[in-house]
C-alpha cells in the first residue's frame, strides 16, 4: 500500500472510530429527548422506534398545564442564580486573600479548603441537616443556597487563588500608588485579567446548584420548595410511570445546562486541566 | 454523633460508645456486602472507564477536523444533570418499554428480555455502566491535556530508534502522564466511592439491599430510618476505609 492510501485508511478509521464512540456516548440523550416528542400511546406501544412516529408536543403542554412544575423550575432558578452570585463574589475575595496575604494559619485553611473536597457529601449531609434545623433554615431557600456555597466555595477560592498567583502583584501596587483604593484594585484590574477564571467559577456553581440532587433532597421537604431536580422524580407515580411527561420535564430541565455547556467548555476544560496539569 | 444513640425523632440520644460501631460491623446483615459492592462499583467503573477515556482521548489527540466539536460532544453526558441521565437509563433497562433490551436481543447478545434493575445479578453492573457512561468526561479531558503536553520530540526520537507505536504508547505516553493519571484517579476515586444520585434515583438500593453503596446505605438509616448515630457510624468507617485505600494507593503509585 502506498503511503497516501495508508494515510486515507487511517483518517477513516479515525473518523469512524469517533463516530462510534460519539453514538454510544449521545444515544441515551438522544432517545429521551425523542421519547419527550412521542405521544403516550407510543410509548408504551412502539417504545422502540427511534424517531416518533407522529410527533407531538403534547407531553409538554402537559407538563407546562401542571402548576407545580413551574414550582420547581422557579425554585431552582431562584437557588442557583443565588449560589452563582454569592460564590463569584465570595470566592473572589476569599481567593484574593489567599492569593496576596499572609495570616495565621493559612497553611492549615488552605489544605482544609481542599480536603473537605474528599468528604462524603451524604456524611456531611446529617450533621448539616440537624444544624440548619436549629437555625430554622430547613425546607427554605437561605438554607439549600447556603448548603450549595460549602461545597461550591472551596473548589471556587482554590481556582481563583490559582488564576491571581499568576497577575504579578506590580500591577495591583502601581495602581495603589495612584491612589486606588484595595478593592478598587480587585475590580478594576484582576476581574477583567481573570476572566475566565471567573467564569469557570460561575459555571461551577451554576452547574452544581442546578443539578444537585442529594442536598435538594434532604433539605427541602415540602413539594412547594422542591427543587426541579427532586421533582422530575415525581413523576414516578405508584401505578405507572410516566415516561413522555418526565422526558419532556427532563428535556426542559437539560436543555440550559448543555446550552452553558456548549457556550462555556472551553473554560471548563481550562479550569479542570490547572488542576490536573502540574505547571 | 456517630457514637450515639441518635433516633432524629426520640427524647434522650444517649452516649453509647462504640456500640454503633460494633453493631454495624458484626451485626448488620447487609453491611459487608454493601462494602463489597461500593469497592466493585468504585474500581470496575473506574477501570473501565479509563481504557474507554484513555483510547478517546488518544483518538482526539489526532489532528482530525472539527476536533473541537468532537470533544465537546463526548463529554456531553457530563453536563446532563444527574437525575436525568439515571430516570433516562432506568427508562432504557426497563424491562417492557425500554431499548436496551430490545438492541441486545436484536445483536443476539441476550436470548431473552431482562428486568436489569430488578435481577441480582445484573442491577450491579447496570449501573456500573450508567456511572461509567456519565463520567468518562473528567478523565477525557483530563487524559487529553496531559496528552496534549507530552513533547513530540520524545516520539520522535523513538521513532527513529525504531520504536513501533504499541511500543511508543507503553513507554512513552504512560510514563509521561504518570502524575496526572494519578490526580485523575484519586479524585475519581474519592469521588466515585461517595456517589449517591444514581444509585438512589435508579433502585433506592434495591432490590433487597442488594445495590446499596455506603453512600445510599448511610442515607438509607438517616433519612428513612432516622437513626442519625447509626448511620454517621457507617459514614465514618465508608471514609476510613477510603481513606485506607487511598493511601495504599498513593503509595503503591509513587
Amino acid at each position: 500500500m502506498t503511503r497516501r492510501v495508508k494515510a486515507i485508511l487511517k483518517k477513516t478509521a479515525l473518523h469512524l472510530s469517533i463516530g462510534l464512540v460519539l453514538l454510544i456516548v449521545l444515544f441515551p440523550i438522544y432517545w429521551m429527548f425523542m421519547n419527550s416528542l412521542k405521544p403516550i400511546k407510543e410509548i408504551r406501544t412502539q417504545s422502540t422506534r427511534i424517531i416518533p412516529a407522529n410527533p407531538t408536543l403534547d407531553n409538554y403542554r402537559r407538563v407546562a398545564k401542571r402548576t407545580e412544575f413551574k414550582r420547581y423550575l422557579l425554585n431552582s432558578l431562584i437557588v442557583t442564580s443565588a449560589v452563582v452570585s454569592l460564590s463569584v463574589v465570595i470566592s473572589i475575595f476569599t481567593g484574593y486573600a489567599l492569593s496576596r496575604f499572609t495570616f495565621l494559619g493559612k497553611q492549615t485553611f488552605s489544605i482544609g479548603l481542599l480536603a473537605s473536597q474528599t468528604l462524603s457529601p451524604v456524611l456531611l449531609a446529617i450533621p448539616l441537616f440537624l444544624i440548619l434545623r436549629k437555625l430554622r433554615l430547613v425546607n427554605t431557600y437561605q438554607g439549600l443556597t447556603l448548603t450549595y456555597l460549602t461545597v461550591v466555595l472551596p473548589f471556587s477560592s482554590w481556582m481563583l487563588r490559582g488564576y491571581f498567583d499568576t497577575i504579578p502583584i506590580e500591577l495591583e501596587q502601581a495602581a495603589m500608588i495612584d491612589g486606588c483604593s484595595r478593592v478598587g484594585v480587585v475590580f478594576r484590574i484582576l476581574f477583567p485579567l481573570s476572566a475566565p477564571g471567573i467564569a469557570t467559577v460561575a459555571i461551577f456553581g451554576f452547574i452544581l446548584a442546578w443539578q444537585e440532587y442529594l442536598y435538594a433532597l434532604t433539605i427541602m421537604t415540602s413539594q412547594k420548595m422542591m427543587t426541579a431536580t427532586v421533582g422530575i422524580t415525581s413523576f414516578i407515580g405508584v401505578e405507572e410511570i410516566k415516561w413522555g411527561q418526565m422526558g419532556a420535564f427532563a428535556s426542559i430541565l437539560t436543555f440550559p445546562a448543555i446550552i452553558f455547556f456548549v457556550l462555556v467548555q472551553k473554560y471548563v476544560v481550562q479550569g479542570l486541566t490547572r488542576g490536573a496539569v502540574k505547571e | 454523633m456517630s457514637f450515639h444513640r441518635y433516633p432524629l425523632l426520640g427524647v434522650d440520644k444517649p452516649f453509647i460508645g462504640l456500640k454503633n460501631y460494633i453493631a454495624l460491623l458484626s451485626e448488620d446483615p447487609y453491611f459487608w456486602g454493601v462494602v463489597k459492592n461500593t469497592f466493585l462499583w468504585t474500581f470496575v467503573s473506574i477501570g473501565i472507564s479509563f481504557i474507554f477515556s484513555m483510547g478517546v482521548a488518544l483518538l482526539l489527540n489526532q489532528e482530525l477536523k472539527g476536533r473541537n466539536v468532537f470533544r465537546a460532544l463526548s463529554i456531553l453526558p457530563w453536563a446532563i444533570p444527574p437525575v436525568v441521565a439515571s430516570l433516562t437509563w432506568t427508562m432504557f433497562y426497563d424491562p417492557f418499554l425500554g431499548l436496551f433490551n430490545h438492541i441486545l436481543y436484536k445483536l443476539g447478545i441476550i436470548r431473552s428480555y431482562h428486568a436489569w434493575l430488578s435481577e441480582e445479578a445484573t442491577v450491579l453492573p447496570s449501573l456500573v455502566l450508567v456511572v461509567f457512561w456519565k463520567y468518562n468526561a473528567f478523565l477525557i479531558i483530563g487524559l487529553l491535556a496531559g496528552l496534549q503536553g507530552i513533547p513530540m520530540q520524545l516520539y520522535e526520537s523513538a521513532k527513529i530508534d525504531g520504536a513501533n507505536t504499541v511500543q511508543r504508547f507503553f513507554y512513552i505516553t504512560l510514563p509521561q502522564l504518570k502524575p496526572i493519571i494519578l490526580v485523575l484517579l484519586t479524585l475519581q476515586i474519592i469521588w466515585r466511592f461517595n456517589h449517591f444520585d444514581i444509585v438512589w434515583v435508579m433502585t433506592r438500593g434495591g432490590p433487597a439491599h442488594l445495590s446499596h453503596l455506603i453512600a445510599t446505605y448511610a442515607y438509607q438509616h438517616a433519612f428513612i430510618s432516622l437513626e442519625f448515630g447509626y448511620a454517621s457510624a457507617i459514614g465514618v468507617i465508608g471514609m476510613v476505609f477510603l481513606g485506607i485505600f487511598i493511601v495504599i494507593l498513593v503509595g503503591r503509585m509513587k
